[in-house]
């Protein structure tokens, strides 16, 4: 069985409306690679927008507990059944079984988090109000589901587009839509959800799913199409360009929070997308986000350039580690920690790590700023102030401080000058790149090094 | 590889005056108040929408009288803008305006990503015409079902029931009073309720911000709440300045 689909990517953005008036970024997006029962790679792509004004004030964790929720509600399908398990049936789950299921688990996580924080009033789900758009991609079918005002359009290796799927709802117009708060939201799944099967060689294709925020700010649908194109024809290359070019959209066309989510089935140009290794024994199947991962959903996400796939390569890391008798953490802190247990590539630690390198590489432009105001943690760590052992085993909670302790360079017994004057003296940073650390991560850091002084001056 | 050739804009918010320009009109200055009043209130709505780029208010006008008439067709620049004063005399063809108005809010012409419009009705008495008819045939328009609608009563002869139907029902929420149509006794007061539809309203209604569709048990959620109304007209009934229509 060959998988087609590369690894989604997904970028979300503040739109200019919300920034000029101090509100959060209400979108969320979510990208993730899965294994069903069998092992089989399932790729997963979820965007969600929450609602504005005060009577949807939580709306920013709304959004981002629906990509969750449809997340775990997926993985958990996945685990009891391959999707070849008759596509009927999947088609049923897409528009029945999954909606209840994300609509009740969504309730419970938004009354969760309103009891671990309270706020004024008693608590109502439309607090949280929510779009939720899904698109679930396996090596047989793709499908899709949700409710609200999202688009979806499949992009032909030739650049053709065509707009697959929008909200339709009679009640729906200017800026109403259905929403997850509604009581009757698994209903309106149905309407918006389909299964499509891939045929035996289904030819390069992508798939667009993104928020109202985009199509809004196109002059006309054929703009938006021809938008959505470039987003998916860009290729390797968005993952550079994506954030930017959210940042345009919203600032010359309707100023709302926008969101992408692009899925791939075989790049143009390129071979089928090989196969992942399998999962070690010892590793659950369907891999669940943990909440550090979770956090990152709403960030901008790359579309891996000829790397492996996250979880490919903490697979592929994990084994190998596992064959040297090392964990990832001996990989990446060789001089400063002795040989450490064992780590499963399924760490938290280590998943947050990975997580946070698909991040920062795929926001190239703003690497040196993310990294500039970590400047006192980097100063820190060179003085000898901040234990980078004790960083780099709270990689889950707080993975960039770990990857900057990580990158920590050798101290230089030599050095006389101020460190700010002279480059880090070993190459500890080839460490990170065993991460899958971009040419322009690691120049930002070299950057930060060259900046900290080593002594106070 | 470039950003692609496509075309980037703003969303068209249309807001759009009805006004009574029947014969009781020309008694005590209303009509040369309003003018004054919709004139006065176009340089702010002008900063509303500069501090707004990504909503595109255009401007229209209708007048009824005798019969209903655009006054202002095109959909105009609020920048581009100059009001020519209304001419009293008439009847009150009520009905017939918001007929007019439905033919405009049609898709098309009505853009599909447009923001949701703003109407404001003002009138000084009772509708001459099939108001009901007329009234019925906005509401079957989705984007009227979706605007902000505003009325404001001129004095006391003011038919304060129809306005109400025209602007819907909304019960009053917790520190708010049910929404009721804005009256207006004195030229005043007329000034302050055109100043706040034109800025506060405006700015509400540019404000990209999606909401809950309608749903059986919250029909009003689906419309843009309305801002505050200025501190010294908080109450629409409480007037400002000597009562003098």
């Amino acid at each position: 069985m060959v998988n087609r689909w590369a690894a989604p990517i997904a970028a979300s953005r503040a739109g200019a409306a919300h920034l000029r008036a101090g509100r959060p970024c209400q979108d969320a997006a979510l990208c993730r690679e899965l294994r069903d029962a069998e092992g089989q790679p399932v790729m997963l792509m979820a965007v969600a927008d929450g609602h504005g004004g005060r009577r949807y004030r939580r709306s920013e964790v709304g959004s981002r507990l629906a990509c969750e929720t449809a997340l775990a509600v997926v993985a958990d399908a996945l685990a009891a059944a391959p999707p070849g398990d008759g596509e009927g049936a999947w088609s049923r789950w897409l528009a029945h079984d999954l909606p209840e299921a994300v609509q009740c688990r969504w309730l419970e996580a938004v009354q969760d988090h309103w009891q671990s924080d309270p706020g004024e009033g008693d608590f109502e789900p439309l607090l949280y109000g929510s779009t939720l758009g899904l698109v679930v991609m396996t090596t047989l079918w793709w499908g899709h589901t949700g409710l609200g005002d999202w688009d979806l359009v499949r992009v032909e290796a030739d650049g053709r587009a065509r707009l697959l799927q929008e909200e339709n709802e009679p009640t729906a117009l200017g800026e109403a839509t259905c929403s997850l708060c509604q009581p009757q939201a698994a209903s309106l799944f149905a309407r918006r959800a389909a299964l499509h099967p891939l045929a035996p060689d289904p030819g390069d294709f992508a798939l667009v799913l993104c928020t109202d925020g985009i199509r809004k700010s196109c002059a006309t649908d054929s703009d938006f199409l021809t938008l959505a194109a470039w987003l998916a024809g860009s290729g390797a290359e968005a993952a550079g360009v994506l954030p930017e070019a959210l940042d345009r959209i919203s600032r010359e066309g309707s100023g709302d929070d926008v969101t992408v989510a692009i899925g791939r089935a075989a790049a143009p140009g390129e071979p089928p997308v090989p196969l992942p290794a399998p999962p070690a024994a010892a590793e659950t199947p369907v891999v669940t986000p943990s909440p550090a991962q979770a956090a990152q959903a709403s960030l901008p996400r790359p579309r891996p350039q000829r790397r492996r796939p996250a979880i490919g390569r903490a697979v592929a890391i994990g084994l190998a580690l596992a064959a040297a008798g090392a964990g990832w953490l001996a990989l990446v802190w060789p001089r400063t920690q002795p040989p450490p247990q064992v780590a499963a590539p399924t760490s938290p630690g280590l998943r947050a790590a990975l997580a946070e390198v698909e991040r920062l590489c795929g926001q190239p432009a703003s690497l040196p700023l993310e990294l500039r105001r970590r400047r006192d943690l980097f100063v820190a760590l060179r003085q000898g102030r901040q234990d980078p052992a004790r960083l780099k085993a709270a990689a889950a909670t707080d993975p960039l401080a770990a990857l900057i302790a990580a990158d920590l360079p050798a101290a230089d017994p030599t050095e006389e000058k101020p460190a700010a004057a002279k480059l880090p003296a070993a190459n500890p940073r080839r460490n990170l790149q065993a991460l899958g650390a971009c040419p322009a991560l690691l120049e930002a850091l070299s950057r930060q090094w060259t900046l900290s002084p080593a002594t106070t001056p | 590889m470039p950003f692609p050739d496509v075309k980037l804009a703003n969303r068209p918010l249309h807001f759009l005056y009805l006004c009574d320009c029947s014969g009781s009109m020309a008694a005590s200055g209303k009509m040369q108040a309003l003018n004054q009043a919709i004139r006065q209130s176009l340089p702010g709505m002008a900063a509303v929408a500069r501090d707004n780029p990504e909503a595109r208010v255009l401007v229209r006008a209708v007048r009824f009288a005798d019969h209903a008439a655009w006054h202002i067709e095109t959909p105009t620049p609020v920048d581009q803008l100059e009001w020519r004063d209304l001419q009293a005399g008439g009847i009150t063809a009520m009905g017939e305006a918001l007929k007019l108005v439905a033919a405009a809010l049609q898709t098309p012409p009505m853009e599909v990503r447009a923001l949701p419009p703003v109407l404001v009705l003002i009138s000084d008495g009772q509708p001459t015409d099939d108001f009901a008819a007329g009234l019925e045939a906005l509401l079957r328009v989705p984007w009227a079902q979706k605007a902000v609608r505003l009325a404001i009563a001129l004095g006391h002869d003011a038919d304060l029931e129809v306005l109400q139907r025209f602007i819907g029902t909304e019960p009053a929420t917790a520190g708010r009073s049910p929404r009721r149509p804005l009256q207006a006794s004195n030229a005043t007061s007329l000034a302050q309720y055109i100043q706040w539809a034109s800025t506060a309203v405006v700015g509400a209604a540019s404000m990209p911000a999606s909401r809950v569709s309608e749903t059986p048990l919250e029909p009003a959620a689906g419309n843009i709440p309305l801002p505050d109304l200025p501190p010294t007209v908080l109450d629409p009934t409480d007037d400002v300045g000597p009562l003098v229509w």
